[in-house]
């Protein structure tokens, strides 16, 4: 965050008037689909549904963009914070039953598993953008200084016994910066790394427009001394040795240690075309995250001095409407109403120099 | 958002299944450029000024003689050294000789008078001479190391055992655990402090487990001492050898050195040279020991196990909690649903000393002693006693010479109790009258000795009393005895009006002695048995009754009172309890019970009573009114005066899985009014485990056979923290994660205690 303040106050105003324009974005998406995101931050109180995702992206960015010839150049600080859940329904619902003290059907089997991937970071990124008549080309390189993250995964097999007691086998592989699950306490591991974006607009039949925007198309934060963690969790059979001795071997066992690791980020393709009919655009595009992928369809009607759209994501059941004037924008993207029963909710904003 | 708060539930995820050699081949190992660091204290009693020498072994396993490791001299203080070994890495056998100048001393700490020599005794310092050795045997040394080795008479022990099989890493390690299970003590005995068993003020400071193994290692060498203190050990040392790491535990041929000797050696330590020392519950648990020594069979060889530790230090500590939750599991197995029903059910046969009928019959075995008591005292006053004789509670005992008889045969109880008595009874009376007064006095000095059989059935409970089989009786000559010395005085003065008396009673007691075999059983569906021998002890009884009574009337009143104080005190009480619990289930546990109390104190039992009891009226007796009131005292101990008290209860217990029975060692002495030092210790598969409960500190710290020591603090509701630690390394940490109590170790490898 400290590299996005920076910049923007290193802004004149006269950049305003000058091949020189700031821009500032902010972008954050957040999105549950077992149930409201209200609930699964809160102890998984909802009851769930079918679902396997569960994930937050948020950034944000300021800086500068220099038009010279054909060639946009942007430089700004960035702010971003992902993370990533999936899990099986199974996971979710012995989760929630666990919170909620329901005890499952003896007999019930639960298929585990679950992946997260977490990042915190911040950085700065250059990115260049060539203008031709028909197309345009946009590539960027983020340099990130990344101090909180995790990855790993869970999986196994649980059944539910009477008795409030469960049979079964788990397994974590973890490494993070702070641990998770176990209360571990470690020495701060440091994060170095980049990511890269990359898009395309191309404008054909005068009527339409294609836009594909990759992020974090080639990543990797390389973390040195990472904490990481392997463990098994088993019920502990009692075993009698050979000469009839007793051996209740622990219920979790496992290893701590440090490595060297390179997290990558998942990547994130956001397309779509576009059609327009006057003053009216219509747009259908695809959303990807490596763990959901959305339908997108829209519509927008350019006014004299602004523009207003909708959008409705399929997947998500998310509505959203938007905003943009003179280079600023706006966008608001839910479910539902209240918002503490959305499993959508987006919000993005900033301005853009260029556009005015 | 969601992942930090999913935390516990992901963690209860991860553990919701929850409910439910190293070798040396015997050869000096030479290194470039290492060094290890050897340090110690050397007793036997403290030698003082001792030639220490680090050796290796040879291929042969012997004691590699040609090369001196490393040498240094033990303090002329207090008996410690420090020396240096220089490449060499492996088995290192340390030997403690006397100088050939005659420098060298021995602290003298074996019982009895010129014990060490003639003028010679406990505490005094003996010159050693030129055959004087003692040795250790070090499993493992390596580069860096820093390792304390004691040199005593156990290691010696152990080394000799060593050396019998070859001395090299795992005979070593075997020969010092072997030791260690032998004479149970918990923890390395090459590492346990060692005690000066002379010098009070490092007794009273001493660890629990370091002052159980000074004292018998001294009682080691006062049992096996027939000649020299030089080389008192070797007959000790020769037996164990010979029975390839085991002793007698007790015979009558004497042609051994027995566990019960030894036990017996520490006993009279402790009863006699260091009687005036604090020493906690030590001297109940060596009885407690020396009680099951003592219960063996004849000639048979004690079967101590060696748990032998490994050289893994964070294996060790793994073993250590793989023991702890090993023996947890045992205890919590079916059909056994928990541990507490385990115990209950072991013990459920104590439910009959609830029984109604017990209460009957122990009642009536008192009633009939009672009345043979007032029997003897009738038969030795009477110059022809007529049999039978009808005592105050209407018992009726006949009698033929020495023996009495109480016969009772009805459908609700069936009492035969027969009892030889040997009584000394002195007894004076007299009373006069002067005036309106009359004084009456009596004396006694009183002693006797009852031997009886008794047998005794009321409903489906059954109480068998008799003498310990081959026994003659307790030391006082039977098996309740006692003797009592006192006197009564009543001062009585009477008028037309009133009447009133004062009265004096002292009477002294001692060697008061209960000592028999008995057997409570019960029949029907709750079935069960509990028999032992039972010896109890009380000396030093004194007690006083003062009072005042009497009577007086007026014109319109009458009225009765009374007012008493009573003292009673004693000096010590001792009871031990040897003997077995079994019930129909076919569970049956051993119990070996010593309890002591020693009034150091002087704590008396005070005690006070008054009562008035009379009735007031006015002319022609109109408004007759009557009253009564009763008051009782008594005093509780306090702060600074209490009854020293310790006990020792040691359980035998078969849990499944758990090969050998497991043998479960409480001993607690009450250190101020209501708190106490607590120690138990566990004994299962060759392994030990002496936990110690602090209280105040909230913290239980568990010692196991190989030294290491878990400390567990409880820092919160169901939130507990600890280390394991081997001396001052930490080999692991303990936290409580979400309710699992995580063990983490220093190489990184964790596990949950569950």
């Amino acid at each position: 965050m400290r590299y996005v303040l920076l910049l923007v106050l290193m802004l004149p105003g006269s950049l305003i008037a000058s091949p020189i324009k700031p821009y500032f974005s902010f972008s954050s998406e957040s999105f549950a689909e077992p149930m409201a995101i209200d609930d699964f931050v809160h102890g998984l109180d909802g009851k769930p549904d079918k679902g396997e995702v569960a994930y937050t992206s948020s950034s944000v960015e300021g800086g500068i963009t220099w038009q010279r010839g054909n060639s946009v150049i942007s430089f700004s600080g960035i702010y971003r914070y992902d993370y990533f859940l999936k899990f099986s329904d199974d996971t979710i619902k012995l989760l929630h039953d666990i919170n909620q003290k329901i005890h499952p059907y003896p007999g019930d089997t639960f298929d585990i598993e679950l992946e997260a991937e977490q990042i915190r970071a911040q950085g700065i990124k250059l990115g260049i953008t060539k203008v031709y008549e028909n197309l345009r080309l946009y590539s960027a390189v983020s340099i990130l200084d990344a101090d909180k993250f995790l990855s790993g995964q869970i999986t196994g097999t649980i059944t539910a016994e009477s008795n409030n007691s469960y049979l079964g086998s788990i397994s974590l592989d973890d490494v993070y910066s702070e641990d998770p699950l176990l209360d571990r306490q470690t020495t701060q591991p440091s994060g170095m790394g980049y990511s890269m974006d990359f898009a395309v607009q191309y404008a054909f039949l005068k009527q339409y427009r294609i836009e594909l925007m990759i992020k974090d198309l080639f990543s990797s934060i390389r973390w040195e001394d990472a904490p990481y963690t392997i463990a098994t969790a088993e019920n502990a059979s009692l075993i009698y040795d050979s000469e009839g001795q007793l051996n209740k071997p622990p219920v979790l066992t496992g290893y701590e240690g440090y490595k060297t690791y390179d997290q990558r980020l998942p990547v994130k393709i956001n397309s779509r075309l576009v059609y327009f009919q006057h003053s009216i655009s219509y747009q259908i595009g695809l959303t990807y995250n490596e763990y959901l992928t959305d339908l997108q369809l829209g519509s927008s009607y350019e006014f004299s001095n602004f523009n207003l759209g909708i959008g409705y994501k399929i997947q998500q059941k998310a509505l959203s409407l938007s905003f943009r004037k003179n280079g600023y924008y706006f966008t608001f993207q839910t479910d539902t109403l209240p918002l503490d029963q959305s499993q959508s909710i987006g919000l993005f904003f900033g301005y853009n120099g260029l556009s005015n | 958002m969601p992942l930090s708060s999913l935390k516990k539930h992901i963690l209860s995820l991860l553990v919701i299944s929850l409910a439910a050699c190293s070798s040396s081949d015997g050869d000096d190992k030479s290194t470039t450029e290492s060094s290890a660091e050897l340090s110690g204290r050397s007793v036997k009693g403290v030698i003082k000024n001792g030639q220490v020498k680090a050796y290796g072994v040879n291929q042969q396993g012997s004691i590699n003689r040609s090369a001196v490791l490393g040498s240094a001299l033990t303090s002329s203080v207090d008996g410690t050294y420090s020396l240096t070994i220089n490449n060499y890495t492996g088995v290192v056998v340390i030997e403690v000789t006397a100088l050939a100048d005659g420098t060298s001393t021995m602290v003298c700490d074996l019982p009895g008078e010129n014990s060490c020599g003639t003028d010679i005794d406990f505490g005094d310092e003996y010159t050693l001479g030129s055959d004087f050795a003692l040795q250790a045997v070090i499993p493992s040394v390596g580069n860096g190391d820093e390792i304390t080795t004691n040199v005593t008479a156990l290691t010696h022990m152990a080394a000799a055992l060593a050396a019998a099989n070859g001395i090299n890493t795992e005979s070593a390690a075997y020969a010092n655990a072997q030791v260690a299970a032998l004479l149970e003590i918990t923890g390395d005995i090459t590492t346990l402090p060692t005690i000066d068993i002379t010098n009070q003020s490092e007794v009273e400071g001493a660890d629990g487990e370091a002052l159980e193994a000074a004292v018998k290692a001294a009682a080691l060498l006062a049992a096996s001492m027939s000649g020299e203190v030089e080389n008192g050990l070797d007959t000790v040392i020769e037996d164990f050898i010979n029975n390839y790491g085991q002793l007698v535990q007790t015979e009558s041929s004497g042609d051994n050195v027995t566990l019960e000797e030894i036990l017996a050696a520490a006993a009279a330590l402790l009863n006699n040279e260091m009687s005036s020392f604090t020493t906690g519950s030590l001297s109940n648990e060596i009885n407690t020991e020396l009680t099951n020594a003592q219960s063996g069979e004849d000639g048979a060889l004690t079967d101590a196990e060696a748990d032998i530790p490994v050289s893994d230090s964070v294996q060790a500590a793994m073993n250590m909690v793989a023991d702890l939750r090993d023996l947890t599991a045992a205890a919590t197995l079916s059909p056994y649903e928990d541990a507490a029903t385990l115990f209950a059910d072991e013990l459920e046969a104590v439910e009959l000393l609830n029984e109604a009928d017990t209460d009957v019959v122990f009642d009536a075995l008192s009633s009939s002693l009672a009345a043979i008591g007032e029997a003897v005292d009738y038969v030795n006053n009477q110059e022809t006693p007529e049999s039978p004789y009808v005592a105050e509670n209407g018992i009726s005992v006949s009698f033929t010479g020495n023996s009495y008889n109480v016969d009772i045969d009805t459908s609700d109880i069936n009492v035969s109790v027969n009892a030889s008595a040997i009584a000394d009874i002195d007894e004076t009376e007299d009373y006069g009258e002067v005036d309106d007064s009359s004084i009456w006095t009596e004396s006694w000095d009183n002693s006797a000795n009852i031997k009886f059989n008794a047998s005794i059935t009321a409903g489906n409970v059954t109480l068998t009393v008799e003498p310990k089989a081959g026994d003659s009786g307790h030391s006082h000559g039977g098996m309740v005895s006692g003797s009592a010395v006192g006197n009564y005085t009543e001062t009585c003065t009477n008028t037309d009006s009133a009447y009133s008396c004062t009265t004096e009673e002292t009477n002294a007691e001692d060697g008061l002695a209960v000592f028999m075999n008995a057997t409570l059983s019960m029949t029907g569906e709750n079935a069960a048995t509990l028999k032992g021998l039972f010896d109890i002890e009380l000396t030093g009884v004194e007690s006083a009754y003062n009072s005042e009574y009497g009577w007086e009337e007026g014109e319109n009143y009458w009225q009765d009172s009374s007012a008493g104080s009573g003292s009673d005190t004693f000096e010590t009480l001792d009871i031990t309890f040897k003997g077995n619990i079994s019930n129909s289930n076919g569970n049956e546990t051993d119990i070996t019970l010593s309890v002591s109390a020693d009034n150091n104190n002087g704590f008396a039992f005070e005690s006070t009573d008054s009562y008035e009891y009379g009735c007031t009226w006015e002319a022609g007796y109109i408004n007759y009114d009557c009253y009564d009131s009763w008051n009782e005292t008594e005093n509780e101990e306090s702060n600074t005066n209490w009854v020293d008290l310790s006990f020792s209860l040691n359980l035998t217990v078969a849990l499944a899985g758990i090969d050998d029975e497991t043998e479960v060692s409480i001993s607690a002495t009450r250190t101020e009014l209501e708190n106490a030092d607590v120690n138990v210790e566990l004994a299962f598969n060759g392994k030990r485990l002496a936990i110690v409960p602090d209280k105040d500190t909230e913290t239980i710290t568990i010692t196991n056979q190989a030294g290491l020591v878990l400390e567990l603090q409880e820092s919160g509701e169901e939130d507990v923290s600890g280390t394991i630690k081997q001396g001052s390394e930490t080999l692991a940490t303990i936290s409580n994660e979400s309710g699992i109590t995580l063990v983490r170790y220093k190489d990184g490898r964790f596990e949950s205690f569950e």
